[in-house]
């Protein structure tokens, strides 16, 4: 989503003084909010299961068993099954991977796309700034999933393809992080003083604007992943995204519609997930945020 | 915090005026004695798609030379009566009947609506419909290009319903639009993605012998359009709607216990897995066997539809066809069969992965391809159940899924595109059989045609296509046989002809049956006097009290 | 009778009042074009790098046949709809034909796209409009009486908002649907385009909407309480409700209404699920139509129509501006 230029804070506030060493870090991850650690869990969870679903599975997600449709929770089951008997609990760690990947590469091409759009879009000199600053942000705030949309109609329904779309539908939201960053650092004092030592317009912008306008980005491309999940289950969920008989949490969720009224924990389930996931990049990296926040004052 | 008297008023009224909101909107259903609301599933694109699902709300607004009732006996309609002679049928028509645009009922109509059929779709001529001429005014003659017992029966068919002569020569869009007939309802407004708006005819007075004969009770009926089955299901629960179509399979024990329920099963083909014998693994005859011993369908089918559908063995008729006969234990679930078929057949050895392989190394490969129109959602589980059950003996089945577009562009219907086609077909005669099985002529193309049926093109003869011949077959003795069934003069002539040809396409294992082509509906306690006819719910006798 | 003295025309001269006025709108009026053309640009430019030749694609899907193309099939197509034209040329007839309100055709239905729009926007933009509404009363309530209070509670009241604003609609939408609609029957289930179906679907869009203008309120509002003005007139003893609604909301509303403008897109996007999880006619299920039968004219059309109300609300946003923060009217009218 075109995030808003916000403080970044979720109630988790930090007073930190100094740059952190890495031991300090350490130290101080005794001291981390409760929510901190178990959104670290989740994610590391949901990174098991990509990498190495065979060890948490209990079955394989496509294992049917006709005599046991629609099951509850049981000691076999631990989420219960569907409608041919395939259970939830293994579907669901088979697809992290797959919902995980898209994420990712989500994330990937929306930065990619978003880091010379935005300086791109910062470089009008100030006399016509504020005209096209409008013009400029009116476009990089167009609705994600509508973009996603017309790049689904224009690539196909694929996996991959959903990746896509979601990237470039939430490139121009990070565009507009990146432009106000590098108008931000071109205006500071760090690098007036850079131009008054003397260094080459080059050296300025490769030493001083680009990493500067770059690295708030990181946080925010963790707040991303959790987000680009989001956005590319609920392509699914529509039917336009990945397809059954996929784990994929998306696919997922469209084939629990079916069932909303006899088990609905054939969705609500898999979006518990999705949203447990995304609430995890989300406190996570928030935290990070506003401490690297606090670092740089 | 201490709220001021002003803003707890101000705040109440508001309330209380968005409340009042929620008053007004929904009466339950029922109050509305003369209205009836009807949830349907699936909304066509046009109402001259030859399709089940463009013929569902012909049905109440256009009229069939004759009337099957629910013990599949005809009775006479626009008809007067109708008599058989080898290849001529002669039908005597009502002299009272007035289309809703105020022309009169005529045997020129009759035949332009016939003319007009033969050019939507192929399976007309390959129903064996030829020409029709007119005798007299209110005389006409249908010839068939071979005999043709069944004609009267398959006339009774929305399918088949007559429309009005000058409405046919609308642009195909417009008549898609707004089909114009004579029936009890006219066709008001087409709300694309909502509903459609029914009125009552009330010039309507030449019901079907057996019924009241005149105009409707209803005086409107909103047919509307809900995709999903939990929608639908709630909806009624809720008093929102009177009659739903096809509520989730899950829910069908419920609906029977709470509710009025009727199972219609529909005539023609079932739904039935058809082999493509052109191309690709399932030439070989064994493989196919192997693949019916393997499939376990009927318990597939028992878990999925929990007893809303029932589990149909036979590939080439459906239980309310004429001279069906039962198939449902060829082909019980026997694993070891199959795998020694497979073996028989070259498929020796299995891969890691658990498919088998034959000695060129080359995978037992097949692709279903599935059309999100013509299967519902617990089909397409019932698929998925499918394919883990093959995979037992070493079947590697694909399902793809297709998107709309992809089904418009007739992707995976080449002979080297698919191996299994899912699928049924609605007409009340054996000569299904025809329409499923005639070799086509020097175009094998099997693409689907509806998109065309939208603009003024016509099915095409060029090189006598047959894109619902999906097995690819190329035997012209099975089409003479069923043109020779067709012309036994005796009843037990004809059953035992067909009973042989069901039994053949059985043996050679050209299409298994999968599960019946039901069409379930679920009416309120208070709704009365809902039709059925052969393929579509009519509510011309329906009262609500 | 003195005529009325205001601040204005004691600030300005007469007649250079309103030439400035009039430029100020007159720029806004320009951005608003330069930008709805660039949307259009860019969705011509994606229409021509769609996959597959245009011609092709058009004929496949009438006829319903995945088959080669002669060019003699292709010729009539590409004069009918100007495909062999120069790309240019292209861009041109696509611009006039939106300048005169002719979105195209949609190929399945063979109806204007225009048309099509116009029959299920109303629907949406109900929706759209109550859930801001709506997601206005939360954020306010919210904030006002959780903000600025003891650090528990202001902590707590940010972390709700921060939970609820990433909230997917589909999950929020399901949740409420299945207790509220169907264990609870308090709302109907097909909602149609009743008022009392309204209240879930409005409310789905409206909480994360809620979470986001809160998070965006908060600081704001927490800053403005600790306000020298808002600090003496608690001192003059002011009512703690008065004091929060009166003297320190108005400042705060500044980023909220910032936010708007982008709220109605991300509305709008959530509506398209929305309307899916509550079976409500809409833009959205055309969308999802749109989509799946590559439909492009309607697709393209859609998103002009939404870039167009987009654009308008960002300068109606600018305009309330003015309204709420007397500080930039002053401002805006010292550089105007």
């Amino acid at each position: 989503m075109a995030t808003p230029l916000l403080d970044g804070h979720s109630g988790l506030v930090l007073g930190a003084t100094q740059k952190p060493s890495s031991w300090r870090l350490l130290r101080e991850a005794r001291r981390l909010p409760l929510l901190v650690w178990l959104s670290a869990a989740v994610i590391f969870f949901t990174a098991w299961a990509s990498i190495a679903p065979g060890t948490l599975a209990r079955h394989s997600p496509l294992e049917t068993d006709l005599l046991n449709t629609l099951g509850p929770l049981s000691a076999d089951h631990w989420l219960g099954t569907d409608e041919i008997g395939r259970d939830l609990y293994s579907r669901l760690v088979f697809g992290a991977r797959e919902s995980f990947l898209i994420g990712i590469l989500a994330m990937i091409i929306a930065i990619v796309l978003a880091v010379p759009l935005g300086f791109l879009a910062s470089l009008p000199p100030p006399f016509a700034r504020a005209a096209v600053d409008r013009i400029i942000e009116i476009l990089l705030s167009f609705p994600t999933l509508l973009v996603a949309l017309l790049f689904v109609t224009i690539l196909g329904q694929s996996p991959f393809n959903v990746a896509v779309a979601v990237g470039i539908g939430a490139a121009p939201g990070y565009a507009r992080l990146v432009r106000g960053q590098s108008l931000l650092v071109r205006s500071s004092a760090y690098v007036e003083a850079a131009i008054a030592l003397g260094h080459t317009r080059a050296r300025v912008l490769f030493q001083h604007i680009i990493p500067n306008s770059i690295r708030p980005l990181i946080p925010v491309t963790g707040l991303g992943i959790g987000k680009a999940i989001v956005w590319s289950s609920s392509l699914s969920y529509l039917g336009l995204g990945v397809k059954p008989p996929s784990s994929e949490w998306g696919a997922l969720l469209a084939a629990g519609k079916v069932q909303l009224l006899e088990a609905p924990s054939l969705i609500v389930i898999p979006g518990t997930a999705v949203v447990l996931v995304a609430l995890s990049f989300s406190t996570l990296f928030s935290y990070i945020q506003a401490r690297s926040e606090g670092a740089k004052t | 915090m201490k709220f001021s008297r002003r803003s707890v008023l101000g705040s109440i009224l508001s309330i209380a005026l968005i409340g009042s909101g929620v008053a007004l909107a929904d009466t339950p259903s029922q109050k509305q004695s003369d209205t009836l609301v009807y949830l349907h599933a699936i909304e066509p694109a046009s109402l001259f798609q030859w399709w089940t699902q463009a013929t569902y709300p012909k049905r109440q607004i256009l009229d069939s030379l004759v009337y099957l009732d629910e013990k599949s006996k005809l009775h006479p309609w626009l008809a007067k009566s109708w008599s058989q002679r080898g290849t001529v049928w002669t039908f005597k028509l009502r002299d009272d009947v007035v289309f809703t645009d105020g022309t009169k009922l005529d045997a020129a109509t009759v035949a332009k609506n016939f003319d007009f059929w033969k050019k939507l779709s192929t399976s007309v001529a390959d129903s064996f419909f030829k020409e029709a001429k007119v005798v007299d005014q209110f005389t006409v003659e249908f010839h068939t290009s071979h005999p043709q017992p069944y004609l009267a029966d398959m006339l009774s068919s929305a399918l088949y319903g007559i429309n009005s002569g000058p409405s046919l020569d609308r642009d195909l869009k417009e008549l898609g639009e707004k089909p114009i007939g004579s029936g009890p309802f006219y066709l008001k407004e087409w709300k694309h993605g909502e509903e459609i708006v029914f009125e009552r005819n009330d010039k309507y007075n030449w019901g079907p012998e057996g019924t009241h004969g005149g105009p409707a009770y209803l005086k409107t009926v909103l047919w509307k359009f809900v995709p999903d089955g939990n929608t639908r299901w709630l909806a009624l629960e809720k008093g929102e709607a009177d009659i739903v179509y096809d509520p989730p399979s899950v829910k069908w024990k419920e609906a029977q216990a709470k509710y009025l329920t009727s199972q219609q099963f529909a005539p023609g083909r079932n739904v039935t897995l058809s082999f493509n014998v052109e191309a690709g693994p399932f030439t070989d005859k064994r493989v196919r066997q192997a693949f019916g011993y393997a499939s376990n369908r009927k318990k597939i089918v028992d878990s999925v539809f929990r007893g809303a559908v029932p589990f149909e063995g036979n590939g080439a008729f459906s239980q309310s066809t004429q001279e069906y006969i039962d198939l449902n234990n060829q082909y019980a679930y026997n694993p070891d069969k199959a795998i020694a078929l497979l073996k028989e057949a070259g498929y020796v050895s299995v891969n890691t992965d658990g498919y088998r392989v034959n000695k060129d190394g080359k995978v037992l490969e097949v692709v279903l391809p599935l059309y999100p129109n013509l299967t519902n959602a617990d089909g397409l589980i019932a698929a998925q159940a499918l394919q883990a059950e093959v995979k037992k003996v070493g079947f590697k089945l694909n399902i793809p899924l297709l998107t709309k577009t992809e089904l418009a562009a007739g992707r995976y219907t080449k002979a080297d595109e698919y191996d299994l086609y899912q699928g049924y077909w609605t007409l009340y005669a054996p000569t299904v059989l025809s329409i499923n099985f005639r070799p086509p002529g020097k175009n094998t193309s099997t693409a689907t045609i509806y998109g065309r049926q939208q603009i003024n093109k016509f099915a095409s003869d060029d090189g006598e296509p047959n894109v619902h011949n999906r097995v690819r077959s190329h035997d012209w003795k099975l089409q003479e046989a069923i043109i020779a069934a067709h012309a036994e003069t005796t009843l037990a002539g004809r059953k035992g002809k067909f009973a042989a040809l069901q039994k053949r396409i059985s043996d050679d294992a050209l299409a298994l049956g999968f599960y019946a082509s039901a069409y379930n509906v679920v009416e309120q306690k208070y709704v009365s006097g809902l039709l059925h006819n052969n393929d579509a719910p009519w509510f011309y006798e329906v009262k609500k009290n | 009778m003195l005529p009325m003295i205001t601040s204005s025309s004691v600030t300005d001269h007469g007649r250079g009042k309103i030439g400035k006025r009039s430029l100020a709108i007159l720029s806004k009026l320009g951005q608003a074009l330069i930008t709805l053309w660039l949307t259009l640009s860019l969705l011509f430019l994606a229409q021509v790098i769609l996959p597959g030749d245009r011609a092709t694609i058009y004929l496949n899907v009438y006829e319903g046949q995945s088959v080669e193309r002669t060019p003699e099939e292709l010729a009539p197509i590409n004069k009918e709809f100007g495909f062999d034209r120069p790309v240019l040329v292209q861009y041109g007839a696509y611009l006039a034909g939106v300048v005169k309100g002719d979105l195209g055709i949609a190929l399945q239905s063979r109806r204007p796209v225009s048309e099509l729009i116009a029959e299920q926007i109303g629907a949406t933009a109900k929706l759209t409009l109550v859930s801001l509404i709506f997601a206005w009363i939360l954020t306010l309530a919210w904030v006002i009486a959780t903000g600025g209070r003891s650090t528990l509670v202001s902590r707590f009241g940010a972390a709700v908002e921060a939970m609820v604003a990433g909230m997917p609609q589909y999950w929020l939408g399901l949740l409420l649907l299945l207790y509220f609609s169907v264990r609870l029957d308090w709302f109907p289930v097909v909602s149609g385009s009743s008022l009392r179906g309204i209240w879930l679907p409005a409310l789905t869009l409206a909480l994360p909407l809620a979470g986001f203008l809160g998070q965006a309120i908060r600081a704001e509002y927490e800053r403005a309480l600790q306000h020298p003005h808002v600090l003496s007139s608690r001192a003059r003893g002011t009512a703690d409700f008065k004091v929060r609604v009166v003297h320190a909301l108005r400042p705060a509303l500044i980023p909220g209404v910032t936010l708007s403008g982008w709220a109605f897109g991300s509305l709008v996007s959530g509506a398209v699920i929305v309307e899916n999880v509550f079976s409500r006619p809409g833009i959205g299920a055309l969308l999802v139509n749109a989509v799946e039968l590559k439909e492009f004219e309607l697709l393209s059309g859609i998103i002009l129509i939404v870039s167009l109300v987009y654009v308008v609300l960002t300068f109606v946003t600018d305009w309330l501006y003015t309204i709420i923060d007397p500080r930039v009217r002053l401002n805006y009218k010292a550089e105007s």
